[in-house]
């Protein structure tokens, strides 16, 4: 029913599907004062690529700035600064067919199934709704069909299609939401914590069928998450973010193996599965939250939670270094 | 007297207009003292109402239709209306599903705790206000932000402040209905580790309920796992986790997501949980069963001991 996406008209040289090019995204922070104008510094000079066929994670806790780059890239929030080119182009100088094929190209899908889909809508017209605007069914008679088979294709049984969201699951809420993005065959797939909202039970499903859906179309995914279980299943590389900033970028296998970012070691410590005892064996090496992405900590934004910190760390930013093969950290004494 | 709660063949319904909806089918355990025992089990299987009936808490159109809960010696079911609210706060004491987003916005923390405190106590507003602060202080959060106002603080922080509401009156049994669901990994661990903390330093017992068995696997000394209103199996964590014998807990438990299969395919139960209006001839998980066999279509299985207290409640199991 659906052939691998061709990217044949946006051919380039270009080795990179994606680049993201030093993205900063401020909000204006809602502030008492009138004087100073205060910013929410949501994503602060992020650079990196994401390449043809792979699942790329974005890792990291709430209000570190995952959400935010994912709707850039979907062109659902303009940067503030920075860049994102799609295969060398600029996404915000499209314009057009070519913006209109951009937005078939690029999907995604959000963390909350019961908010991201219209609860007048039936499944039928939440997922013909996109058809019919990009025009991908050319024949009326046959957009039925075509929405059934898409059904199926995510695991849902034919009668789901005439039904209300409020008669579904939260499971199956985000088959839906997969299946409205899949309907308008794109290449390009931000999974935006697909998974958090659901229960334990019915996560392995959804992920499965992600990544059946990503090897059956060839698709790239984004994939956000907090918990590294998650990125593990599913990502072949991951970008560690914190607070606006990214702290680490690794192969996942590479990653589970060794992490340089003493923020990388407190996340998997946290969601390390423990042994079965009377005990919580580990206690996390870091203390305290994340801060405040209006008032960031200078200098390494982690510095006042790490316990490796040292009188540089408060001081001067760490940049992004590669410190081995394909390994890159922000961090002035990686572990 | 080891057992801090005992509930036996509770039973509660909602009347409502698609009929009477068996959230809670004759459920049967203990939770003994000291102990933090998990109640486990996916979305709608009855968890919270179990919780809510501990505290007489069931309202319109739902009903506590049967059964016997003690609790430190007190028969809650027969409490009078009069003695319900002491009961609630000194004897047991529960954090709601969602309830660090139900703090009072315009009251700072310290007040909220001081006003639960006097509220049951005949102490000074002093004393009252001093409290908390170490309750506060007990959970992580320092004295400097005791007097902030809830949108003040994190996630993490407005949910450690409930734990410290809680343990205001120095309850003898705690109730956290999914206290880390909402949470990140980093901030959910904290929180688990405060009430570790709790338990360990003041003997407190924990009935503690999650969709997510991987939360108790480190954390509980028992589980019970329910399904679809009834209890399918219920064990001491190790044995649960490494030889769960219900064919239910043996999908969830290969479910769980571990950091160690990459590449493989996740397990996942097949099909979804029966409405719980509709009447079942047999056993409710038949119908996504893997090894059902015919008496499961008939007989509804018996919650049986079966090995030193190891029950389940599986026909294949127990023949
Ligand atoms: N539209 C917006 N207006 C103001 N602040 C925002 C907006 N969207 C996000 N933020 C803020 O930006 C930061 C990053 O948010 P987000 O990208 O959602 O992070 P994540 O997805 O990692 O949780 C947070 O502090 C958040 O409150
Ligand atoms: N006020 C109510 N009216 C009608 N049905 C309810 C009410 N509260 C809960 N239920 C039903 O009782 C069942 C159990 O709910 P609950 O105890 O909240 O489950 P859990 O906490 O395990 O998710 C669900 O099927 C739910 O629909
Ligand atoms: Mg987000
Ligand atoms: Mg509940």
């Amino acid at each position: 029913m659906m052939e691998k996406a061709s990217n044949a008209s946006f051919l380039s040289k270009n080795p990179h599907l994606f680049e993201i090019k030093n993205l900063k995204v401020y909000f204006p922070a809602q502030t008492s004062s009138l004087i100073r104008r205060k910013y929410v510094y949501a994503v602060d000079d992020v650079s990196f690529f994401i390449d043809s066929g792979e699942v790329l994670g974005l890792v990291g806790e709430s209000g570190s700035g995952k959400t935010t780059i994912g709707r850039v890239i979907a062109r659902l929030t303009p940067p503030t600064e920075g860049k994102v080119l799609f295969q060398g182009r600029d996404i915000m100088s499209l314009r057009g067919k070519d913006l209109k094929n951009y937005r078939r190209m690029v999907q995604m899908i959000f963390q909350d199934p019961y908010g991201s889909l219209n609860p007048r809508l039936t499944v039928f017209s939440t997922i013909a709704f996109p058809l019919r605007v990009q025009g991908i069914v050319k024949d009326k008679n046959k957009i039925r069909e075509y929405c059934i088979d898409l059904l199926r294709s995510v695991g849902l049984s034919e009668d789901a299609i005439d039904k209300y969201p409020h008669e579904l699951s939260g499971g199956e809420r985000q088959r839906v939401a997969i299946a409205r993005a899949l309907a308008v065959k794109p290449q390009f797939l931000i999974a935006d914590e697909p998974v958090s909202m659901l229960d334990l039970s019915i996560r392995s499903g959804i992920l499965n069928l992600l990544m059946e859906l990503k090897n059956q179309y060839g698709l790239t995914y984004l994939l956000t998450t907090h918990d590294l279980r998650v990125a593990y299943y599913t990502c072949d590389r991951i970008i560690v973010m914190y607070l606006g900033k990214i702290m680490e970028i690794a192969p996942i296998e590479d990653f589970m193996s060794h992490q340089f970012h003493p923020y990388s070691q407190l996340l998997l410590s946290a969601s390390a599965s423990f042994g079965f005892g009377d005990r919580p064996k580990r206690r996390l090496g870091a203390t305290g939250e994340i801060a405040s992405a209006i008032d960031p900590p200078k200098g390494c934004r982690f510095h006042p939670r790490c316990p490796f910190r040292t009188e540089e760390c408060s001081k001067k930013t760490p940049p992004l270094a590669e410190l081995r093969n394909r390994r890159f950290v922000a961090c002035f004494n990686p572990q | 007297m080891s057992q801090v709660l005992s509930i036996q063949d509770l039973h509660v319904s909602f009347f409502t207009r698609k009929g009477e909806v068996k959230a809670v089918d004759g459920v049967t355990f203990h939770v003994d003292r000291g102990e933090v025992f998990g109640l486990a089990g996916e979305s709608g299987c009855g968890k919270s109402t179990t919780a809510y009936a501990i505290l007489r808490l069931i309202k319109p159109p739902g009903k506590i239709i049967g059964g016997r809960i003690v609790c430190d010696g007190i028969d809650v079911l027969n409490l009078k209306e009069e003695d319900l609210r002491a009961y609630r706060w000194k004897k047991v004491s529960m954090i709601f599903q969602n309830a660090m987003n139900c703090l009072n916005p315009v009251h700072r923390v310290s007040d909220q705790i001081a006003e639960a405190i006097m509220v049951h106590e005949s102490v000074s507003k002093r004393d009252a206000i001093s409290r908390a602060k170490q309750l506060l202080s007990l959970v992580g959060i320092d004295e400097s932000r005791a007097n902030d106002y809830p949108h003040q603080y994190s996630g993490g922080m407005r949910q450690r402040a409930i734990i410290a509401m809680a343990l205001a009156l120095n309850p003898v049994l705690l109730i956290a209905d999914e206290p880390t669901t909402a949470l990140d990994v980093v901030v959910a661990r904290q929180v688990l580790e405060v009430l570790w903390d709790m338990k360990k330093r003041f003997g407190l017992s924990v009935l503690f309920i999650t969709h997510d068995l991987s939360t108790l696997a480190e954390f509980s000394n028992r589980i019970a796992v329910m399904y679809s209103g009834m209890l399918v199996e219920m064990a001491d964590t190790k044995s649960l986790l490494s030889n769960p014998l219900h064919p239910y807990t043996d999908g969830l438990v290969k479910s769980l997501m571990s950091l160690t299969r990459r590449g493989e395919k996740l397990w996942s139960i097949p099909g979804s949980p029966p409405d719980l209006a509709a009447e079942i001839k047999g056993c409710r998980f038949r119908p996504r069963c893997p090894i059902a066999m015919e008496r499961c279509f008939s007989k509804k299985p018996e919650f049986i001991e079966v090995g030193q207290g190891h029950y389940v409640a599986c026909h294949k199991v127990v023949s």
